[in-house]
């Protein structure tokens, strides 16, 4: 991707990550609460990918969305019977369908 | 058999390993920090028949990786050589994810033991397992226990004895990861084998070569494995091209295949009936619209407790000490060694049990904390108030410490604890001492009433405590841009089922951390009391600027009765038998006296008298007063107070203002008292009348402004600072922190004082 030199070269703000899913797939963060879903695969550029995998999320497991924390950010998602809270964003790279 | 074994204890958060190592060790353990990093290091002790064992407890984590300090540390210990046996405790409500952990510790090849924990709970969620096919899975005996009951370890422990006999043989786990993997595992292994590594010739080169393989960040930092890197990437390509997944991930991928091959086998469900009463619970707790006003609800309980209950208490231990300094002073002959005399009951026995006083409140919040943690709410209070706290550059975990900053900071710095991020605890340390803490009050207290009419008091309070609040915040968002800039640690946390927490665990964590508190706050209390009195006290003025002793010999004389005014008084009947006598005996009327009578109702003669006394009394006060500020200003303190002058006098500040403010580092409430001795006033109190006159008569309200600002955000106590530079196990940061605040004090009372100044606000009184 090409980007855009603009500022005297000064970083502006996040560069844009887009991501596309195949027919029937959602990403983590879109999931409704109380819904169900497998995950597809974890996205390469999700940060500290083994400390997500070492709990349980990893291709193929089956979790839950449990609540969405008030003002943003947290997301509780029940894996492997358990509650985890992560982020909104890491949840952007979680790739999932629907079971 | 050996005489002494070494047991490590490992599990997953919140799998009930501590009860288990409550249960085990009671009251005997010892606990520390492992040197450099936050985490709690934990040991005990116990004897199993005659034989003496270690239980070291190791930090829970989900995974033998290097993912945080916890696993970090974990995995230094564990291939540490001299662990006898590892006690690895699984939460059998969930075997699945707590098996997880036990995959990675198998491959060890150290001794093992596992305690299907909770098995009460398991059963009834209807999970039956195959326990000898599990043992022979793994390679290791199972026992089931139940920790949270007091003899739930007794299986445990007949087991441990059973284990310990027969370390020498024990069994190999039967753990693959698939005929392709497993000769890729084959083939580094061979490689590390051809080493020779010394260090680590008691764990199997398998247990490296796996870690090789998924990238672990703390064995690639093994320099002794570099050697076998270019075979690892080998097998790694070798892999990709087969399989096409990512390396780092893969080796958890197939752990989890794996368990979930075994979990068949071995584990049944009758009825799938879940953690339905915790799930109701959060339905409310965590809810996104009732969670926040819960969650307030519970803080505000937490405090009222902390600081309602502690209070009678506080009455009691301030009443202790009082009471020891004056006996010893009564006890020690004034003549003998009278500087270490006053030393002791003046500095000493005062200094200390300033600080002992807090005692009550950190033990009713540690009480309160631990409830919560062990109940499991303080995770969801996290959840809940991480949306707001991340705006200013904080976490959910920060906003708790931050409001126990309104109480005493000591205690809310060691409540960071809860923070797992390392740098969202040191912002949060870093920005606590700007909560104004319930020491500046009488600061506040003092010079609001003396410049301010009753309409502005409240709100100038307000203002003082929203101006800490809004720089604490914006110093959280500046630290976070500049000193910790990066995306920071990946937020992952488990919110645990809700337990009832037992009683013994409450008092056990309670009194573990009070410990703490006392111990090194108090060591270093005490030298700093000691060194202040010192710098109060000294050098002594011997030569006055004018006879203090003549001039109250001189007053003294005014006052001695002849025998015709102790008649008069004595007909008057002023005074009861006993007083009288005295009188008469010392011709003159007791100074303690003087306050119980009521003068309006006495005949002339006798009222002139009490009077008389009475003004002679106000007059040896200030003789007395005029004396000790004298003296104050010739000690160490005085000095450098009028050494300061030049640089303060630019914030408003005379000698006496930065003489008080040395004092204050001592503990804040001490500025008052100081000021009182250097205004001649005695030991005042932030209710002391004459003082607040002295105030006014000689700073302006901008200039009172600008005390109660340099006083919220210039340097904290030395206990504050003490405690900052344990928890941030630094000594630098702690000098780092002083200096900071004291340069933002200084240029933000600067500038108020300054532009007030110019555009004359606050320069006349209101």
């Amino acid at each position: 991707m090409v980007q855009k030199k603009c500022c005297g070269g000064a970083k502006t703000g996040k560069k844009p990550a887009y991501t596309v899913l195949e027919n029937g797939e959602m990403t983590l963060d879109q999931l409704p609460i109380g819904s169900r879903a497998t995950i597809v695969k974890i996205l390469p550029d999700l940060r500290e990918k083994k400390k997500f995998a070492d709990v349980g999320l990893v291709a193929g497991a089956e979790l839950m969305m449990e609540a969405h924390a008030p003002f943003g950010g947290l997301l509780r998602v029940k894996i492997l019977e358990t509650s985890m809270a992560l982020h909104r964003d890491d949840a952007a790279k979680i790739v999932l369908k629907k079971s | 058999m050996k005489k002494k074994f070494r047991i490590a204890l490992a599990g997953n958060p919140n799998c009930g390993k501590t009860s288990i190592f409550n249960g085990l060790t009671g009251a005997r353990q010892h606990v520390g920090n492992y040197p450099g990093v936050t985490v709690e290091s934990k040991s005990g002790f116990f004897t199993l028949n005659g034989v003496e064992i270690e239980l070291v407890d190791l930090p829970g984590i989900y995974s033998l990786s290097s993912n945080s300090p916890e696993e970090d540390v974990a995995f230094v210990e564990l291939t540490k050589p001299g662990i006898d046996l590892i006690l690895n405790v699984i939460d059998s409500t969930i075997p699945q994810r707590s098996m997880y952990l036990t995959t990675q510790l198998a491959e060890l090849h150290i001794p093992m033991l596992l305690a299907f924990n909770m098995s009460d709970d398991a059963a009834k969620k209807g999970l039956k397992f195959d326990i000898p096919k599990l043992e022979k899975y793994f390679g290791s005996p199972i026992v089931q226990t139940i920790g949270s009951k007091t003899d739930g370890v007794r299986p445990l422990l007949r087991q441990l004895a059973k284990t310990l006999n027969e370390l020498e043989d024990h069994g190999v786990p039967m753990l693959s990861y698939g005929a392709d993997i497993d000769d890729a595992i084959q083939a580094v292994s061979d490689k590390i084998n051809a080493l020779e590594v010394k260090k680590f010739s008691h764990i199997p080169a398998r247990f490296f070569a796996i870690k090789l393989l998924e990238h672990d960040a703390g064995v690639m930092r093994l320099d002794e494995f570099k050697p076998v890197w270019d075979e690892v990437e080998n097998q790694i390509r070798h892999l990709r091209e087969r399989h096409a997944i990512e390396a780092d991930t893969f080796m958890a991928d197939c752990r989890y295949a794996m368990l979930a091959g075994a979990c068949r086998d071995t584990i049944s469900m009758t009825r799938e009936k879940r953690r339905e009463i915790s799930d109701k619970i959060d339905a409310v707790m965590t809810n996104k619209i009732l969670g926040l006003p819960l969650f307030f609800l519970i803080i505000y309980i937490t405090f009222w407790f902390t600081f309602t209950c502690a209070d009678p208490l506080m009455g009691y231990i301030e009443q202790f000490f009082d009471f020891l300094a004056v006996r010893v002073a009564e006890a020690w002959n004034p003549d003998t060694l009278p500087y270490l005399r006053s030393m002791i009951t003046d500095g000493v026995i005062k200094g200390v049990g300033g600080v002992l006083v807090f005692l009550p409140n950190i033990l009713f919040l540690f009480f309160a904390i631990a409830i919560l943690e062990d109940s499991g709410y303080m995770a969801r209070a996290a959840f809940v108030m991480d949306g707001i706290m991340r705006r200013f550059g904080l976490q959910g975990r920060s906003f708790v410490p931050l409001v126990l900053g309104f109480g005493c900071t000591v205690p809310a710095i060691m409540a960071t604890r809860t923070i797992e991020s390392e740098r969202d605890r040191k912002v949060t340390i870093m920005v606590l001492p700007l909560m104004s803490c319930s020491a500046r009050l009488p600061i506040y207290a003092l010079i609001i009433p003396a410049f301010f009419t009753q309409k502005y008091q409240a709100v100038m309070m307000l203002i003082i405590y929203i101006i800490g609040i809004l720089i604490a915040l914006l110093g959280a968002r500046l630290m976070k841009a500049t000193l910790f800039k990066g995306d920071g640690e990946v937020y992952l946390m488990e919110l645990p089922p809700y337990r009832m927490p037992t009683f013994r665990s409450i008092m056990l964590h309670m009194w573990d951390r009070s410990r703490m508190y006392l111990q090194k706050a108090g060591t270093i209390i005490l030298a700093a009391t000691i060194i202040l009195y010192l710098c109060n006290t000294l050098p002594e003025k011997k030569v006055f600027s004018k006879d203090y002793s003549a001039a109250a010999a001189q007053v003294e004389k005014t006052l001695i009765l002849n025998d015709s005014q102790i008649k008069s008084l004595e007909s008057a009947k002023v005074f009861d038998a006993e007083t009288m006598t005295a009188i008469r005996k010392d011709r003159k009327i007791p100074a303690d006296q003087l306050e119980k009578i009521k003068t309006d109702e006495l005949a002339p003669a006798p009222k002139k008298l009490v009077e008389a006394a009475a003004a002679g009394k106000e007059q040896l006060q200030k003789l007395e007063n005029e004396k000790s500020a004298e003296k104050m200003e010739y000690t160490v303190s005085g000095r450098v107070g009028h050494l300061m002058e030049p640089v303060f006098r630019h914030i408003g500040f005379d000698w006496k203002l930065s003489t008080a403010s040395i004092g204050a580092l001592a503990a804040k409430e001490v500025f008052v008292s100081q000021l009182g001795t250097l205004y001649a006033e005695g030991e005042a109190d932030e209710k002391s009348t004459p003082l607040r006159e002295h105030l006014r008569s000689n700073y302006t309200p901008l200039q009172g402004f600008c005390i109660m600002l340099f006083c919220l955000l210039s340097i904290p106590c030395l206990a504050t600072l003490a405690i900052i530079r344990r928890e941030l196990n630094s000594t630098r940061m702690a000098f780092i922190e002083a200096a900071a605040l004291l340069i933002l004090a200084y240029i933000i009372t600067f500038i108020v004082f300054q532009v007030g100044t110019l555009l004359q606000i606050g320069t006349k009184l209101l």
